[in-house]
């Protein structure tokens, strides 16, 4: 299945893309999933702090990835 | 009591609520568009949002702050989208029964916005360029 990764801020700007497709063959849970970003990513994100959130809600690294989820990386904020 | 908002448009300062009668202090924040970000000199800023994310939780810290502060009411408008410099992007607006909770409340709220509401700032320069705000 293809995972789909909704990117923001400094990770969209040093990534020059939005979205980011990850394909797996099995599910992954979300810290093996930010191993494959770094990986894609290198050095360019290497030092860029953020959460998963899933569906509009900030998971842990031992979720468990479903086909039909939602995903953005959050780096820090700055509403306001 | 609690009403959030994320727009687009200028925040209009009528949307401000009544009177509320019960309540013996009303405190408004006002949050403006600086002209310098990051040491450079700037016509705006692009506010970038990731919005179901956003709006849900911005509205769930207001809850949470009336409910911890013990408001009467608490107001927020959040805009997004291109903001010219000297322009609002954020108007919060608290009622309670009294003052020292109201500005307790005031800078509470303002922090849990700066920590958890997935809104981004990009500066955006007069030649048209942008660059992503630095984090804290």
């Amino acid at each position: 299945m293809n995972i789909k990764i909704k990117l923001f801020s400094h990770l969209r700007y040093r990534l020059r893309t939005e979205i980011l497709v990850i394909e797996v063959t099995d599910q992954i849970t979300i810290r093996e999933m930010k191993l494959k970003i770094y990986k894609l990513g290198g050095s360019n994100i290497r030092n860029i702090p953020f959460r998963v959130a899933v569906n509009g809600n900030f998971v842990n690294d031992d979720y468990l990835i479903e086909g039909s989820d939602e995903i953005a990386l959050i780096p820090p904020v700055q509403g306001g | 009591m609690v009403g959030t908002k994320i727009q687009s448009e200028p925040i209009d300062i009528k949307t401000g609520k009544d009177i509320i009668k019960d309540a013996g202090a009303e405190l408004i924040f006002w949050g403006h568009v600086r002209e310098i970000e990051k040491g450079e000199s700037i016509i705006g800023l692009e506010y970038e949002y990731y919005d179901e994310m956003a709006s849900k939780t911005l509205h769930k810290i207001a809850e949470s702050t009336v409910k911890r502060f013990n408001l009467k009411y608490l107001s927020c408008i959040h805009r997004v989208g291109f903001i010219p410099v000297g322009e609002s992007s954020l108007f919060v607006q608290i009622w309670s029964k009294h003052r020292v909770s109201a500005l307790r409340a005031m800078d509470w709220f303002i922090s849990e916005i700066k920590k958890d509401v997935p809104i981004w700032k990009w500066g955006v320069k007069i030649d048209g360029t942008k660059f992503p705000s630095n984090y804290e």
